[in-house]
């Protein structure tokens, strides 16, 4: 359940990335284009749950609220034109001489000095190391769909663009298999210590109301004493979120390890030998996002 | 390779340097003295059977009150071989500096700014430890457990007060 919006928001993500990486190259055709799809897929988040681009629909143990049957019928038929839609993507700029010249064989890196220098996601896969967290070690129901990690041959910014047109079209599929599969049930976990109880048991019981008011004003207050490093893969790389606990609520170190952050450090790596307009190029390719870096 | 295994094989080659192993949901941690630090890194990235070649994260923890007050915790993944281990450096508050390990993982550069800006931990031999979050000219370190919670020491909020009188009146405007 939670995985389909997740694999959506890669959508997003990747059209939006499609878009003003190639807006800063200089090719203002595909930006629209790829707006088009990235309006389509905000309007269903915005159905789905009211917002638009900060979804914050995922709770702990679940999701806000159940979608309903139309809802799932306008995604799937979404799914079915949305890889149309990347081949147009293609044949606008895949054979454009511009495009191809302004892509190939800059920025390049190569796979042992990718990993030594931390990066993931797209851009890793771009250098032909096909490492996906996804894959390697599978959260949500990443393990009982079916899909293909994508990679590149050259490790150069035409490589990682490659790269993220592919797993558009393996995003597509999930959503599409996740769909069929959907099981109903539950929406949320029920943990009285960690989770929000239903809306309608909160206005009937006295124990629902209390448990919703101490983790509404409080918020949790326990957690196992321990430490963990957890890693998800998000469309721009690794995701980690190292946490110190210390047996209360709240934790005691939290660090969160973003793309962003090691990605614009390996930047002046990946300019080394080409030229300062092409620096644009790279900030591109490795799709970077510097909220996400400052955190 | 299972971690508890990595475990033995820092252990086999570094015989003193572990001081403790913990294992939590999964995952195990090594706690291991600051000296060796980077052998050990650079043994866990170049031995054909380990191969930690991924540095996923490095980042400072403050353990205000204990014996060693500040971790550097390396989070290390094998892309060959698929395994994780998670190693600690335990550094002591009287000299808050650990051998830096760009040299084995040049990711770890902006980690290790980072870890300094945030605990002022001091990496040795690092090619350029300037501060990246905060301003260069920032003192203290915002993520030590004993740096106020309301901005740095003897600095006080006065309210609207003090903000008045720092405030130039504009004559042209007419603003009182």
């Amino acid at each position: 359940m939670t995985e389909k919006p997740f694999s959506i928001a890669r959508l997003t993500s990747g059209t939006f990335i499609g878009a003003t990486h190639a807006l800063d190259i200089g090719a203002m055709t595909i930006f629209l284009y790829c707006f088009r799809e990235r309006e389509k897929i905000l309007d269903l988040f915005e159905r789905l749950c009211g917002a638009r681009l900060t979804v914050s629909y995922t709770r702990i143990g679940g999701v806000k609220n159940d979608a309903d049957a139309q809802w799932l019928e306008d995604v799937y038929k979404f799914t079915d034109e949305f890889p149309m839609r990347v081949e147009q993507y293609e044949t606008l700029i895949d054979q454009n001489r511009i495009w191809l010249r302004r892509t190939k064989g800059i920025g390049v890196i190569s796979a042992e000095e990718a990993i030594n220098w931390g990066l993931s996601g797209p851009t890793l896969r771009g250098s032909g190391v096909a490492y996906d967290i996804r894959k390697t070690k599978p959260y949500g129901v990443y393990h009982k769909v079916a899909w293909l990690v994508p990679k590149g041959r050259n490790g150069d910014v035409y490589d990682r663009y490659r790269v993220r047109m592919e797993e558009f079209r393996q995003s597509n599929s999930i959503i599409r298999q996740c769909i069929n599969d959907l099981p109903g049930g539950a929406i949320m976990a029920d943990e009285p210590k960690f989770t929000l109880p239903p809306k309608d048991k909160v206005l009937s019981d006295m124990e629902n109301l209390i448990r919703q008011f101490v983790l509404v004003t409080k918020g949790p207050q326990t957690a196992p004493e321990g430490e963990v490093y957890c890693a998800t893969e998000t469309p721009k790389g690794e995701l980690g979120f190292h946490i110190v606990s210390d047996g209360t609520g709240k934790p005691y170190r939290m660090r969160i390890r973003t793309p962003s952050f090691v990605h614009i450090s390996a930047l002046p790596r990946l300019c080394v030998g080409s030229l300062v307009a092409d620096v644009i190029a790279n900030i591109g390719s490795v799709d970077i996002v510097l909220g996400e870096c400052d955190r | 390779m299972e971690p508890l295994e990595i475990v033995e094989k820092i252990r086999e080659r570094f015989p003193n340097e572990i001081s403790s192993v913990v294992q939590f949901r999964d995952q195990v941690s090594v706690s291991v003295k600051r000296d060796k630090i980077f052998d050990i890194c650079r043994f866990l990235s170049d031995s054909p059977e380990i191969r930690m070649d991924f540095l996923s994260d490095l980042c400072g923890v403050d353990h205000k009150g204990r014996e060693f007050r500040f971790e550097v915790v390396y989070n290390l993944y094998s892309i060959k071989h698929g395994h994780r281990i998670r190693v600690k450096a335990l550094i002591p508050e009287n000299d808050p500096s650990v051998d830096s390990v760009v040299p084995v993982w040049s990711g770890a550069n902006w980690h290790e700014r980072e870890a300094c800006d945030m605990f002022g931990i001091v990496f040795r031999g690092h090619p350029d430890l300037r501060r990246i979050l905060m301003p260069e000219d920032w003192e203290g370190n915002p993520l030590r457990k004993d740096y106020p919670l309301e901005g740095p020491a003897g600095w006080e909020y006065k309210g609207y007060e003090e903000v008045k009188d720092l405030h130039t009146y504009d004559d042209e405007w007419r603003i009182r």
